[in-house]
């Protein structure tokens, strides 16, 4: 069977306009991610400090 | 000041990997740049199976030799994993918006099921802080994490075994990956950075639950 993928061609015009959903998921991945980072720090600092 | 390499590199591999995966990877031909999300979604969902995996046999283990670092490491594990299954959880449905139509789906089994294990390690942190002994805390939630643990084949195998819009695995799969090359080393890329990530996350909060653990004792003696 052929692979629905092109790689390299950019079929403007073709594709559905999907970049609103892939730049949201992106930026709440990577927020989530930043944000427990933060907690953890957070956290940490914290303990340490005996809060 | 003592610099901890692990998270520096972790946090640097996972840039490079959204940077690679934005600019350096083809467009898929059908879904447009939705397919993206697929190089977060998948290492996410990875990293979620394999946090869980060493919850219930660090939990396991514990049961038998009753040594609190694996209560320890059980405990980050699963916090770390409920951040990764939130986030699939949230970019699954970004993803299948565009392409199926809608967000979910309740009669997919493998979205629910997949609700249904973060429902689990969720009960299992509430479990942790609703339990004031620590011998009893860690008993009851090893118990729960080995038991949660059962759903992960259930989840991967649930695509084969029921009627699902999710789409069969590409690479976790008996036959060869069937992705392009470039995808698929991005797609390596990011389940590497995600793993270094993980890694990073649980001895944070390893560390964090032992400097804990170190000040309550601290404080019962001084009481």
């Amino acid at each position: 069977m052929r692979s629905s993928v092109m790689p390299g061609r950019k079929q403007r015009g073709t594709m559905p306009e999907t970049s609103f959903y892939y730049h949201l998921a992106y930026t709440v991945a990577l927020g989530i991610y930043t944000a427990y980072a933060l907690s953890l720090y957070i956290r940490r600092k914290r303990v340490r400090s005996g809060r | 000041m003592r610099i901890s390499w692990l998270p520096v590199i972790a946090g640097a591999a996972v840039i490079g990997t959204v940077i690679r995966a934005a600019f350096f990877t083809p467009l898929e031909a059908k879904q447009g740049a939705a397919q993206k999300i697929f190089y977060i979604h998948v290492p996410s969902a990875w990293v979620a199976f394999l946090a869980f995996g060493l919850v219930a046999v660090a939990s396991g283990v514990f049961l038998w030799i009753r040594d609190q670092r694996l209560d320890r490491f059980a405990e980050s594990s699963a916090e770390v994993g409920v951040v990764f299954t939130t986030v699939v959880l949230i970019t699954g449905p970004l993803w299948a918006k565009p392409i199926w139509g809608t967000y979910w789906a309740w009669w997919d089994v493998r979205l629910v099921s997949t609700l249904f294990l973060w429902f689990i390690y969720v009960a299992y942190i509430v479990l942790r802080g609703a339990v004031e002994s620590p011998d009893l805390r860690a008993r009851y939630s090893a118990v729960l994490g080995v038991l949660g643990a059962l759903l992960i084949p259930f989840i991967h195998l649930s695509v084969y075994m029921f009627a699902t819009m999710h789409p069969l695995p590409i690479v976790g799969k008996p036959s060869s990956p069937s992705l392009p090359g470039e995808m698929l080393l991005t797609l390596m890329l990011s389940l590497l950075s995600f793993t270094l990530l993980y890694f990073a996350f649980v001895r944070s909060r390893y560390h964090y639950a032992v400097e804990r653990d170190a000040r309550a004792e601290t404080a019962g003696h001084d009481a």
